[in-house]
């Protein structure tokens, strides 16, 4: 492939490549946690299958088993068993579903709201823009944590309501992220060229930005899935999240937190679950990001 | 002689290979003369220049062999402490970009007067009239006031000049100017360039700058070394290289130049990309762009073949007279 | 400078303004607190009366104006559980707890975190390098309740070396500071490396060494100055969501701070409890962030300067 170049117009190519030569390193796919997340995703879908025991049902003369490993701990009860009987095996196993379920909906759900909301701000301007980006700000200015206590505890701990509550928390960051890239490309000649040809704003707003705002949706979506398993997490752990007797992983640590000398396995082996995902996540989303938008890289 | 480099050698180990960015490089400058380092971007001009201050960055990067005489004194043999007394003391560089070589949490009296600091340990009145004094001298209007401010409150000229005032703060013999003008507009870079040939008039040091643009060489500079691929291709006089140059490299750069007498401007002549030196084939690196390549120029290096007074070239239309390979360019034996 | 801070003092204003104005009719919009609070066998009548005794009988409007009203003094009115005692002195209980922990584990991750992202950055590829970035990306992903579990388990149930919770002991907040300081420290370490390893590959730095600057300067003069403008922002953000947001950890170790007060009062549906540690916590959050935006103004003289 040879193709004349100006000899002032070469890119610095050479000197580039030298630089960068570390950070490849970090794009390199990360294989485990890969594996881990497609594993969480079967399990999720394959739960009833393969779980040996009833999620919600124990019998409480089986109550504290100890894990297969340790004295007294039985094959039929791999990881122990909690205070009513039940097979923490099995509740990971139907927690994979809670977990991935929150974090898919809502991602999904905060994603589209924040975007189409972006997407006007960026593009349509003026007093529409002030009035969404000082909402998306408002929301934006206080601690994530603080406000989905607050907002579950005063709608009544649920599933839909934990839900909810994460979306209408998660939905700014779309929006101040995809504000800009819309505002960005909306000034690009294409842009002007449509509307030239009397194209309408929505037709453009659609065929013509949304598909260059994509990535970023995807890139940002991706980092958001650790962090919405591990507000799922702590509101279930601090009873503000879903209602047991539901097999959530966060509920799980907490039904263990007064056991910690007796059956140190009833919180401890739901919350290294709950570490592996999202550590997996947090890796696989590290990768999404600096393979697809390096722009993101700052945070 | 001011400098003298023989064979200077830098590899740079990377994910897709050893990188031999400047491989066999010689040349030398006198006091008051100015060398142009010409090439392409990626023939290893710029690392050149960093390794005669032994800046390569460690551990990818690494001078491999060669020597670097300053004023006889054998600089790779230095200590890393007397080597910061020649940066910025015997030797100075200037960079090429003034908006991101400058640093921005600092004001611009307080990085002049850091160079000063380091290698004459002057302290309060003393420096502050120092860092006034070199401001003035490379045309910053009003110095004094103008110490407090930041490098992003001043244009882009000004700050080049910033730049070479640190550069000269401590009266360098060796002044290494890499690309100090691709930033600049036109005019600002004739003032630049103007200001820095008064300036060598006034302090004798030798300089060697570094760049693509012939027009900037023909202009500035008393002789010129053409590098490519990490390699001296050719060098001479200005007045030698631009009359009858040797290698193909050098005619194709030549013919980039706007010509007085044809009226046609031709811009594009050399074609094709220049290499990576990653793992290169055995023969001349420009073979595969050459347009008057021969068998020859793909098997085996050519040797440096003298053409006169100072003009010597690498090439297999010029072949050395006794026609052994080259010192220069061994291949592949140590690969 | 002065049209910038003007701009964010505005904007924490309103913030705060409209946080209050959400969290009130928030809590109020989902029912009757005393119905909530008393048995069902109460009759009407006894309920009417608490009802007025609380204020809860007049117009709603009403009601939000004279809660505006008694926020300058730092009157949120009654706790509904524990009868006869202020919301007010229920927070001042709990403040100097939170802002110890926040304090102590605030310096704690920054003592580890700054040289080691430095560390990190500087000999990139090396096993401290590898060391320290396991270390914050474990830190990142560990959920607090899972180490401060797993280190109540460790240390205190096991080899009872520290306290299983409380405040009472001086060693008592080793392990909440370890939990807490871990998360915090990734954070900051992950940014330190990435901004110091930008500033370490400019050109102004590459400019320090050819003026002969020695290189421990050139780390710590040149790139870190630069590198520490994100950080120092981040950090300060991170101190505001540690002061009120260390909740979980709050909780797990049973440390009496405005954290664990917020997840009682949610239990027991003290409304007026939640309200006023919300709003305290979130008037600390939004001028927390207003300082971090002040503190990153001055130390880049590109906002300080401006016009």
């Amino acid at each position: 492939m040879s193709s004349a170049d100006s000899v002032a117009a070469l890119p610095e190519e050479g000197k580039a490549r030298v630089k960068t030569r570390g950070a490849s390193g970090v794009t390199r796919f990360p294989f485990i946690s890969a594996v881990v997340l497609a594993l969480v995703l079967l399990v999720a879908i394959a739960a009833p299958f393969i779980a040996p025991h009833d999620p919600e049902v124990g019998q409480l003369s089986n109550k504290l088993i100890p894990p297969m490993w340790q004295e007294g701990g039985t094959s039929e009860f791999p990881m122990g068993t909690d205070t009513l009987g039940r097979d923490i095996f099995t509740r990971i196993l139907f927690g994979t579903r809670i977990s991935l379920m929150v974090a898919v909906l809502a991602t999904g759900l905060a994603g589209v709201l924040g975007t189409i909301v972006g997407l006007i701000a960026g593009f349509y301007r003026g007093w529409t823009e002030t009035i969404l980006m000082r909402l998306t700000d408002i929301t934006l200015a206080f601690p994530l944590m603080l406000m989905a206590i607050v907002l579950v505890s005063v709608l009544g701990a649920s599933l839909t309501n934990v839900l909810m509550v994460i979306v209408f928390l998660l939905w700014p960051y779309y929006a101040r992220q995809i504000r800009g890239e819309a505002l960005a490309v909306s000034e690009l000649d294409f842009v002007d060229l449509a509307r030239v040809a009397g194209v309408s704003n929505r037709r453009i707003l659609w065929r013509h930005i949304l598909p260059n705002v994509m990535p970023s949706i995807g890139v940002l979506a991706t980092l958001q899935v650790a962090l919405i398993i591990l507000l799922e997490a702590s509101l279930s752990f601090l009873g503000v999240g879903i209602p047991p007797p539901t097999p959530a992983w966060g509920l799980m640590v907490a039904d263990g937190r007064d056991l910690l000398g007796r059956a140190w396995w009833v919180s401890i082996i739901p919350g290294i679950a709950i570490f592996a995902v999202v550590l997996s996540a947090n890796l696989f989303g590290d990768w999404v990001r600096d393979r697809f938008d390096p722009k993101l890289r700052q945070i | 002689m001011l400098l003298e480099v023989k064979d200077l050698r830098v590899q740079f180990v990377t994910r897709r290979g050893v990188v031999k960015a400047v491989d066999g490089v010689s040349f030398s400058v006198e006091r008051g003369e100015t060398l142009g380092l010409v090439g392409e971007s990626g023939s290893g001009k710029s690392v050149s220049c960093l390794a005669l201050m032994r800046l390569v960055e460690a551990p990818a990067g690494r001078i491999m062999g060669g020597s670097v005489l300053l004023e006889g004194e054998e600089l790779l043999d230095y200590s890393e402490r007397e080597m910061r007394q020649v940066r910025g003391g015997q030797i100075s560089l200037i960079l090429q970009d003034p908006l991101s070589s400058l640093n921005p949490a600092y004001t611009i009296g307080n990085q002049v007067a850091e160079a000063i600091r380091i290698h004459q340990g002057m302290r309060g009145r003393e420096l502050t009239d120092s860092v006034v004094e070199i401001l003035t001298a490379v045309g910053i209007p009003q110095a004094e006031q103008r110490l407090k401010q930041y490098p992003h409150q001043m244009s882009g000229g000004m700050r080049q000049r910033v730049a070479g005032a640190i550069a000269l703060s401590c009266r360098p013999s060796l002044l290494i100017a890499d690309e100090p003008t691709t930033s600049l507009d036109a005019t600002v870079q004739a003032q630049y360039l103007r200001l820095l040939s008064e300036l060598q008039e006034k302090f004798q040091f030798g300089m060697i700058f570094v760049t693509h643009d012939l027009g900037i060489v023909a202009r500035l500079c008393d002789r010129v070394a053409v590098m490519y691929a990490g390699r001296i291709v050719e060098t001479g006089s200005t007045r030698q290289i631009f009359n009858e140059p040797a290698h193909p490299y050098a005619k194709a750069l030549l013919a980039t130049l706007p010509s007085l007498d044809s009226r046609k401007k031709r811009l594009l002549t050399v074609t094709g990309q220049p290499p990576i030196p990653i793992n290169l084939p055995p023969g001349c690196s420009f073979a595969p762009r050459c347009p008057e390549v021969m068998d020859v120029c793909r098997e085996t290096f050519p040797s440096r073949s003298s053409l006169g007074d100072q003009h010597g070239v690498l090439c297999w239309l010029h072949p050395s007279p006794d026609g052994a390979p080259s010192k220069a360019a061994p291949q592949a034996s140590h690969g | 400078m002065r049209q910038f801070i003007l701009k964010r003092l505005g904007q924490a204003v309103i913030s705060i303004f409209v946080l209050i104005t959400v969290v009130f009719f928030l809590v109020r919009l989902t029912g009757d607190p005393v119905e909530r609070m008393v048995p069902i066998q109460v009759t009407e009548e006894m309920a009417n009366d608490l009802r007025r005794a609380y204020g809860l009988d007049r117009p709603l409007i009403v009601q939000y104006g004279l809660f505006l009203q008694g926020l300058p003094q730092g009157d949120f009115g009654q706790s509904l559980y524990f009868r006869g005692r202020t919301v007010q002195e229920l927070l001042w209980l709990r403040i100097p707890a939170s802002l110890q922990l926040a304090s102590v584990s605030m310096l704690v991750a920054l003592l580890i975190a700054l040289p080691m992202g430095v560390y990190s950055a500087k000999y990139r590829g090396r096993w401290g390098d590898y060391a320290g970035r396991i270390f914050s990306i474990l830190g990142g992903a560990a959920p607090s309740f899972l180490v401060g579990l797993a280190m109540l388990r460790l240390f205190a149930v096991q080899w009872q070396i520290f306290p299983t919770g409380g405040r009472e002991e001086a060693l008592s907040i080793v392990l909440p500071t370890f939990t807490l300081g871990w998360f915090v420290s990734a954070g900051i370490m992950r940014l330190t490396r990435s901004s110091m390893l930008e500033a370490l590959y400019g050109e102004f730095v590459k400019l320090a060494r050819i003026k002969g600057v020695r290189e421990s300067m050139v780390v710590w003069k040149h790139a870190f100055k630069n590198a520490a403008l994100p950080v120092i922002t981040y950090s300060t953000v991170i101190f505001a969501a540690v002061l009120g947001g260390a909740i979980v950890t709050e909780y797990v170790f049973a440390w009496p701070g405005l954290g664990s007060l917020l997840i009682r009062a949610v239990i027991q549906r003290d409304f007026p409890v939640i309200q006023g540690a919300v709003i305290l916590i979130g008037v600390a959050y939004v001028i927390a962030n207003f300082l971090a935006d002040m503190a990153y103004a001055w130390v880049n003289p590109k906002i300080r300067y401006e016009q």
